[in-house]
C-alpha cells in the first residue's frame, strides 16, 4: 500500500532531493516525510558513527538522538542549504557529546588543534606511501591487516579521525567537511595528511610489530 | 601534476581536481602512473578496513518510532516553536546596552571637546578685541567713548561702532561669545551715526543693534567729578577692558557669574592684552566685583583702579 502525503505517494518523496524532503518536513511535519529521511541516510549514517564512535550500541543511541534533533531543529533548516553537511554536523555534535558522557573523551572538541607536526607536507608524505612497494602492513594477513586499520583508526586524535572518516570513508567533499566541523578548507587538508602520516608512522613502529 | 594534486587523486578527491588534465597526464607519463599505482596501493592499505559495519535490524524503524514517542510526548522546551529568526530578543538587548554605553562615554566627552573648544574661541574673540582696542588706543588719548553731546543716552555697547568708524572692527562674530549658543540680533556693524539716526527712530532696534555678549570698561570718575573714558597708557594700566556680560535686566545688573558660561565664570581682558578666566568676580584687592563700582552700582568706578564693566545693552550713565 502506498501511503500518501497530500497529493504525494511515498513513491514520489524518493524522487526528491533532500533539501527538498527537508523543506517540507520543516513546514508540513508529516512523518512519511521524516521516515524517508531516515530510511535514505540510515546505512551511510550508521556506519559513520561507528567508525567515529568505535562502538555500535553508542552508535545506535547516537542514531537515534540525531534524528531526534533533526525533527526538533527541523525549524532551523535553511532553505537552499544543503542537508548533507547540515545532518552530519549534528550527528558530529551528538557523538562528541555521548563521548563526553562516556568520559572516553573529556576534553573533545569539534575545533581542537592537531597536535605535533600537524598538517603534513604533501610531497614528504606521498614519498613516504610510495617508497615501499609492499608497505610496512605487507607481511601482515588481510583479515589482521584490516583489524590493525580499524584499532589505529580508532587511536588516532580526534580531529583528525573525524576528518579521515569523513573524507575517506564518508566521501564527503572537503568543503563539506569544513562546514560540518566549521574549519577552514585548507584545515581540512591538513588534518587529512596528518590523519595519514599518523596512520603510516604507526605503521612503521616496532610497536606494531609486537602486536603481531 | 605536484604531490598534493596526486594526494588528492588517489584519495578520490575530483571535486578539487581538473579531471581531464589528470588523465592526459596519466596517460602520456608512465611514471605519475606508476607513481599513483603505488600511492593508491599504499592508502588502500593503510585504510581500507573491510567495510565489515552491519546495520542493525530495523535501526530506520525504530528511530522513525522514537522520534514519533517524543512527538506524542514533547518536553515544555521542545513544544516551544522553533523559528529561524536572525535576532533574538537577547541580541537586541546586548546591542542597546553596547549603543547606551557607547553614548553615555562618548556624549560627555563630546560636550567637553565642544566647551573647550567654545573656552578657546571666547579668548580668541577677546583677544582680537584686546588688539583693535590697543590700537584705537594708541591713536586716541582714551578708550572708545560716547561723544559729550550723547548725555547719558548712549548705550555701552556703542563702543563697537566706535571703533567701526575708526577702521579697527569689521568682523562682527568677535562680539559673539560661542559658549551661550545666542546670536546677536545685528548681522553686520553700521557706523555710529546711523545708530545715532536709529537711536531717535527706532529706540527698541537701536538697543538690539548694540546688544553684545560682552561688558566694556564705562570709566571711571575723574578728579572734575565727572564721569570719563579709561585714558593713559593701556597697556601698562592692567585693568579690565572687556568681559563675559553678567546677567542683567538692562536697568539692574544682578549677582553671579556672566551667563555666557553658565554660571562658571567669565574671561576678562586686561589693558595688556591678555585674557584671564575668573571664577567670581571679585578681579583684584582693589577692585571686588567687575561689573559694579565700589558704591555697589552698575556705574563709573569712583578711582582710576575701581573697573566697572556694564552690559552693552545698558546706558554709560556718564551723568
Amino acid at each position: 500500500m502506498v501511503k500518501t502525503v497530500g497529493s504525494q505517494s511515498a513513491e514520489d518523496l524518493g524522487q526528491l532531493a533532500d533539501e527538498e524532503l527537508m523543506c517540507r518536513y520543516r513546514d508540513d511535519g508529516h512523518a512519511d516525510v521524516f521516515t524517508e529521511i531516515v530510511h535514505r541516510y540510515e546505512r551511510e549514517l550508521y556506519r559513520y558513527l561507528v567508525r567515529y564512535l568505535g562502538d555500535a550500541s553508542l552508535a545506535e543511541d547516537v542514531f537515534q538522538s540525531t534524528f531526534l534533533q533533526v525533527h526538533l531543529k527541523r525549524g532551523l533548516f535553511e532553505k537552499g542549504r544543503p542537508f548533507r553537511p547540515w545532518l552530519y554536523s549534528i550527528a558530529t555534535h551528538q557523538a562528541v557529546d555521548a563521548l563526553r558522557k562516556a568520559g572516553r573523551h573529556p576534553a573533545v572538541s569539534l575545533d581542537q588543534r592537531v597536535g605535533g607536526r600537524g598538517g603534513a607536507e604533501a610531497s614528504n608524505l606521498v614519498d613516504l606511501l610510495v617508497a615501499d612497494q609492499e608497505g610496512p602492513l605487507a607481511d601482515l594477513e588481510e583479515a589482521e591487516r584490516r583489524q590493525w586499520v580499524r584499532d589505529s583508526i580508532a587511536k588516532l586524535p580526534d580531529s583528525l579521525r573525524q576528518t579521515l572518516i569523513l573524507a575517506y570513508y564518508q566521501d564527503l567533499k572537503y568543503r563539506e567537511i569544513a562546514e560540518i566541523l566549521k574549519i577552514p578548507v585548507g584545515t581540512v587538508k591538513s588534518r587529512l595528511h596528518a590523519a595519514l602520516e599518523k596512520l603510516e608512522s604507526m605503521a612503521r613502529t616496532p610497536a606494531r610489530r609486537l602486536d603481531e | 601534476m605536484n604531490d598534493d594534486e596526486l594526494l588528492d587523486y588517489a584519495l578520490g578527491r575530483h571535486e578539487v581536481l581538473d579531471r581531464r588534465r589528470v588523465e592526459m597526464t596519466l596517460e602520456t607519463d608512465a611514471l605519475i602512473t606508476e607513481r599513483v599505482d603505488r600511492l593508491s596501493e599504499s592508502l588502500n592499505r593503510l585504510l581500507d578496513d573491510g567495510d565489515s559495519i552491519d546495520i542493525p535490524a530495523d535501526l530506520g524503524h525504530r528511530t522513525v518510532a522514537f522520534v514519533a514517542r517524543h512527538r506524542r510526548h514533547p518536553t515544555l522546551r521542545e513544544q516551544l516553536p522553533v523559528r529561524l529568526s536572525p535576532f533574538r530578543w537577547a541580541d537586541f538587548a546586548v546591542a542597546a546596552s553596547i549603543l547606551i554605553a557607547g553614548l553615555l562615554t562618548l556624549v560627555p566627552a563630546i560636550q567637553r571637546s565642544r566647551d573647550k573648544m567654545n573656552q578657546a574661541g571666547c579668548v580668541f574673540n577677546l583677544q582680537q578685541l584686546g588688539n583693535s582696542l590697543a590700537q584705537y588706543a594708541s591713536m586716541n588719548p582714551h578708550l572708545p567713548y560716547p561723544p559729550s553731546n550723547r548725555g547719558d543716552n548712549a548705550h555701552v555697547g556703542d563702543f563697537a561702532p566706535i571703533m567701526y568708524n575708526a577702521g579697527l572692527l569689521h568682523n562682527i562674530a568677535l562680539l559673539d561669545c560661542p559658549c551661550n549658543g545666542i546670536s546677536p540680533q545685528s548681522t553686520q556693524l553700521v557706523s555710529f551715526d546711523h545708530l545715532e539716526q536709529l537711536r531717535n527712530t527706532n529706540p527698541a532696534k537701536y538697543r538690539e543693534m548694540v546688544n553684545w555678549d560682552y561688558a566694556y570698561n564705562v570709566g571711571y570718575r575723574h578728579a572734575s567729578g565727572m564721569p570719563g573714558p579709561i585714558e593713559g597708557d593701556l597697556a601698562s594700566s592692567g585693568i579690565p577692558v572687556l568681559a563675559d556680560q553678567p546677567n542683567h535686566d538692562g536697568v539692574q545688573v544682578f549677582q553671579g557669574n556672566s551667563p555666557n558660561h553658565a554660571g562658571r565664570g567669565q574671561n576678562v581682558l586686561f589693558g595688556d592684552g591678555s585674557v584671564r578666566w575668573f571664577l567670581t568676580r571679585r578681579v583684584s584687592p582693589l577692585d571686588p566685583d567687575l561689573f559694579l563700582n565700589n558704591e555697589h552700582q552698575p556705574l563709573p568706578g569712583l578711582t582710576p583702579t575701581d573697573a566697572v564693566l556694564v552690559p552693552s545693552k545698558m546706558p554709560f550713565q556718564t551723568r
